[in-house]
């Protein structure tokens, strides 16, 4: 698109005649794409800096005995669940990926769907469904109690409920990474390791899963993330967290500048993370490429076909039927839920269109910054890039704590509306709509935009007659994963809605508050409804992605 | 020099050829200025004429046809096209404004429309009746009316590229530009569709400039072809007169192969290892010069007393290459008959008839 440069630069010659002069800007930024560029930036790092500055305005002697205090404790703790957390989703992930991509397992492509669901129950819910079931008067603990036992079987509170919950309700991002790599993988490397003499477990060890590493990796890193970021699962489980943390401190103690330095470390530790992750990669970032010719060898299962649906369904109904009876069975009946539903409809609306706005505003601006990173290579591409993935290093608390100290402050004619509420949901998702709109855009070749520049379209044109058809699904798959995210959210919501603006998320924090768990159910499936609609329409549009190729 | 009288000889229409495409001295360089992607070429292209840009990869030809669509600006130099100047030091034109249809190397046919609404994508500031009649027209001239409903993967390679030349010439471009036409097709596709391309822009009565990197696809197609090195337009003439009058050493080398014996200009004639060559261009006696000889330039002679020795013998199909030693220790080669073996090893004679006698001395070899 370097002609499009040179078009933006130009202008026409009084005379109307249809040359233009030229300037010698080819390869720069037009002065439009500038400063959007500047704008973005500036949108989603100003924020953060301000927590920074924040965080060191604490002085030395207030950070020091918080470094010196709370911080290695709380750091240790976050550290330990997020690991655990990721172990556990990992077995729990990994195991159904190879069976439902490489074996004949009688329903496999059912189980595929079904295994997405977890991804529409916010582990909050989740987290909610095992305190009823292992809570100290849950059923569980009540009948070992009837047995003749004394105190609770099991302890859901602490740090061991936070593990369960969160492995649970994370595993699907390992299921679906693995998955689709195990679909797409050469079997010539199979077939290769079986030529030099191993059986399928030693294929398994030795090919398959060294071969999956760029995958689990980066699954584990979205769960892992996630368990650092979490903040109403692990507050309903009672588990001392950076984020829980933070938020007392803002919450109770009214410490803005505590609440700053600890988020600071978090962000911090998260940073970390992705550049470890960034590296890792780097180095071994090979991929497998869709040979497309053969489809990966299926192995039957024979005698292991039982063992192997007790596991699909055990992971199942931990994570996806548990979890939904249990919900049912709370709300009591369908009139329960339709009667939450006439007397909060206002909720769900909130909801939508808070969730709908801020999908539509990230899908635009990841329309521009995917197209300017992808199409010119350089600083501003780079700057952009590391500018838009920040939201993924910002757990929801941190994030609404940062826009409350910095719209407080200079912008405070929006501090205080629903505003506040979109655009915490816009910095966060931001990441996941350029990732839709920039995956698509890199498989369209610039060579389109030429031909559509050779048949007499300008740029601009070109763009919305050749290039944005052709990324659609991308975008509109982009969308739905803000909207989902979004409607999810609780933590940044909580911080940053006006006095009684609730959303369904809201809605439920409060009802468990209220312990009126018959409207947290129902509540909670409302917004399971709401958020699994679209989870499946993605799957769609994935393979008819597949297919435009 | 022969190039100017080969040039005249070149513009199909003689004297009154229309020029369509013009570049003046165009440079273009890459990275900041240190890759040069071309240096000063000048080029003219007359109305329905089909010219062929040849050289290996990286020797400019791509840029220069990206530099005539607009999707590159030069750094100097200026492009006409049809007698308006479309791009110089001071003007840039946009492809879109340019009237010249371009041909991809991969294609780019939009995989969202159908082969139609490719083909009528070009059309869409023409009245319905007129788009109607003119999509059909360029279907019809690619043989393509039956699969217009189909979308681009569901048509074979050659059909897409059909469908692709359909659409480039569809808005009746001043010039169509094909960047690497043939190399996306199977070997046995290509030669079939360069004879198809080759028809269809005779027909359509296009000018045409492609570029490949493939000697013999240009000199089936090409009424005249330049050959570019290192961004440097070496030569451009007529496929015999490039392959016979080659103007530089890797012309002659690029454009099939060659070998250069050392000789020695004695009066009339130029005295070398493989005999006396007349001395066609004059030149003064006493100069060294290197005689460019073409494999089958040279005829082997089964003779027992030769001086000559078969080194080797590459079976080729239709005839066989052989590598032979001369007394002096050069080698040279030659193509002869396919029934005509010699075995390596073997002594025999060598005789020389070159038609053109080429030759380079000391001044040439800086070029």
């Amino acid at each position: 698109m370097r002609s499009g440069t040179a078009k933006g630069n130009t202008e026409h010659a009084a005379s109307g005649e249809t040359f233009v002069f030229r300037r010698p800007t080819i390869g720069v930024l037009t002065p439009v794409a500038a400063l959007g560029a500047a704008f973005i930036i500036l949108l989603t790092a100003s924020p953060l800096l301000n927590l920074f500055v924040a965080a060191l305005a604490t002085g030395s002697r207030g950070l020091s005995s918080l470094l010196s205090g709370s911080v290695p404790t709380l750091l240790a703790k976050t550290l330990l669940l997020a690991t655990l957390a990721t172990l556990w989703a990992l077995l729990l992930g990994v195991p159904p990926a190879w069976i439902l991509t490489r074996t004949d397992l009688p329903g496999r492509r059912l189980f595929r769907v079904l295994g997405l669901l977890p991804l529409a129950i916010p582990p909050y819910i989740g987290a909610l469904t095992y305190i009823t079931l292992l809570g100290p008067v849950g059923p569980v603990n009540k009948a070992y109690q009837a047995m003749g036992g004394s105190g609770q079987l099991v302890n859901i509170y602490g740090l061991w409920g936070g593990v369960l919950v969160l492995g649970l309700f994370t595993y699907p991002y390992i299921l679906l990474l693995a998955g689709s790599a195990l679909e797409s993988s050469n079997p010539a490397m199979e077939e290769a390791a079986r030529a030099a003499g191993h059986g399928p477990m030693g294929i398994f060890v030795r090919v398959t899963l060294p071969l999956l590493r760029p995958s689990l990796l980066a699954g584990s890193l979205l769960v892992f993330l996630y368990a650092l970021s979490d903040f109403a699962a692990v507050s309903f489980l009672r588990v001392t967290t950076f984020t829980t943390e933070i938020y007392h401190q803002l919450n109770t103690r009214f410490d803005q500048r505590g609440a700053a330095a600890l988020s600071a470390v978090l962000v911090l530790l998260t940073l970390l993370v992705l550049v470890a992750q960034r590296k890792n990669l780097g180095r071994r970032s090979f991929v497998q490429r869709r040979s497309g010719a053969k489809p990966p060898t299926v192995y039957p299962l024979g005698r292991w076909k039982v063992p192997a649906l007790i596991c699909t369904y055990l992971v199942l109904g931990g994570s996806v039927f548990l979890p939904i009876a249990l919900l049912l069975y709370q709300a009591g009946s369908a009139a329960t839920i339709f009667q939450t539903l006439a007397s909060g409809h206002r909720y769900l609306w909130n909801s939508l269109w808070t969730a709908a706005v801020a999908a539509t505003v990230a899908t635009v601006l990841a329309l521009f910054v995917a197209y300017l990173i992808d199409r010119r290579k350089g600083p501003v591409g780079l700057l952009l890039t590391a500018a838009t993935q920040l939201g993924y290093a910002i757990p929801g608390t941190v994030l609404g704590l940062s826009l409350i100290l910095l719209y407080n402050t200079y912008v405070p004619w929006i501090y205080g509306t629903a505003a506040m509420v979109v655009l915490g949901y816009l910095l966060r998702y931001l990441p996941q709509a350029v990732q839709g709109s920039a995956a698509a855009l890199s498989q369209v070749d610039p060579n389109l935009e030429e031909a559509a520049r050779g048949l007499g379209r300008s740029s601009w044109q070109a763009l919305r007659e050749v290039t944005i058809p052709l990324i659609r699904p991308g975008m509109v798959a982009g969308w739905m994963l803000v909207f989902i995210s979004s409607i999810k959210e609780l933590a940044a919501t909580l911080l940053l809605r006006p006095a009684g603006f609730d959303t369904l998320p809201v809605r439920i924090w409060i009802a468990t508050i209220e312990v009126d768990f018959a409207v947290a159910a129902s509540t909670s499936l409302i917004l399971i409804a709401t958020t699994a609609l679209p989870l499946f329409l993605i799957k769609r549009l994935d393979s008819g992605i597949s297919q435009l190729d | 020099m022969e190039r100017e009288e080969a040039g005249v000889k070149a513009g199909r229409t003689g004297a009154t050829m229309t020029e369509v495409i013009r570049l003046e001295g165009v440079s273009k360089r890459y990275g900041g200025g240190g890759i040069v992607a071309t240096r000063e070429i000048s080029l003219v292209v007359g109305k329905g004429e089909i010219v062929a840009l040849l050289g290996p990869s990286g020797c400019g030809k791509t840029t220069t046809l990206r530099l005539i669509a607009g999707f590159e600006a030069p750094d100097g130099g200026s492009i006409e096209i049809g007698g308006r100047i479309v791009a110089n030091e001071r003007i840039f034109v946009p492809p879109e404004r340019r009237g010249v249809g371009m041909v991809f190397q991969d294609y780019a046919l939009f995989p969202h429309l159908t082969a139609r609404e490719n083909v009528a994508f070009g059309l869409h500031n023409w009245n319905a009746e007129r788009r109607r009649k003119r999509i059909e027209e360029a279907l019809d001239l690619v043989g393509l009316s039956e699969l217009e409903g189909r979308y681009p993967y569901e048509l074979s390679g050659g059909q897409q590229q059909r469908v692709a030349l359909a659409r480039a010439l569809a808005p009746s471009p001043q010039v169509v530009l094909l960047d690497e036409p043939f190399s996306n097709l199977d070997a046995d596709m290509r030669t079939q569709m360069r004879q198809d391309v080759h028809r269809i822009l005779h027909q359509a009565d296009t000018t045409a400039i492609f570029v490949t990197h493939d000697q013999e696809e240009a000199f089936m197609i090409a009424d005249r072809v330049g050959v570019l090195n290192q961004g440097r337009l070496e030569q451009i003439d007529q496929p015999d007169v490039i392959y016979h009058t080659p103007a530089t050493r890797f012309v002659a080398r690029f454009v099939g192969s060659a070998d250069f014996i050392p000789g020695l200009v004695q009066g009339e004639g130029i005295v070398t290892e493989l005999g006396t060559f007349p001395n066609q261009q004059g030149l003064p006696s006493g100069q060294a010069v290197e005689v460019m000889i073409r494999p089958d330039d040279i005829e082997l002679v089964a003779d027992l007393a030769g001086e000559a020795t078969v080194v080797t013998r590459h079976f080729r199909g239709p005839d066989n290459l052989y590598c032979v030693q001369l007394p002096s220790g050069r080698t040279v080669h030659s193509s002869q008959g396919s029934t005509q073996i010699v075995e390596s090893g073997a002594r025999i004679a060598v005789k020389t008839d070159p038609t053109h006698v080429v030759c380079f001395y000391e001044d040439d070899t800086t070029r």
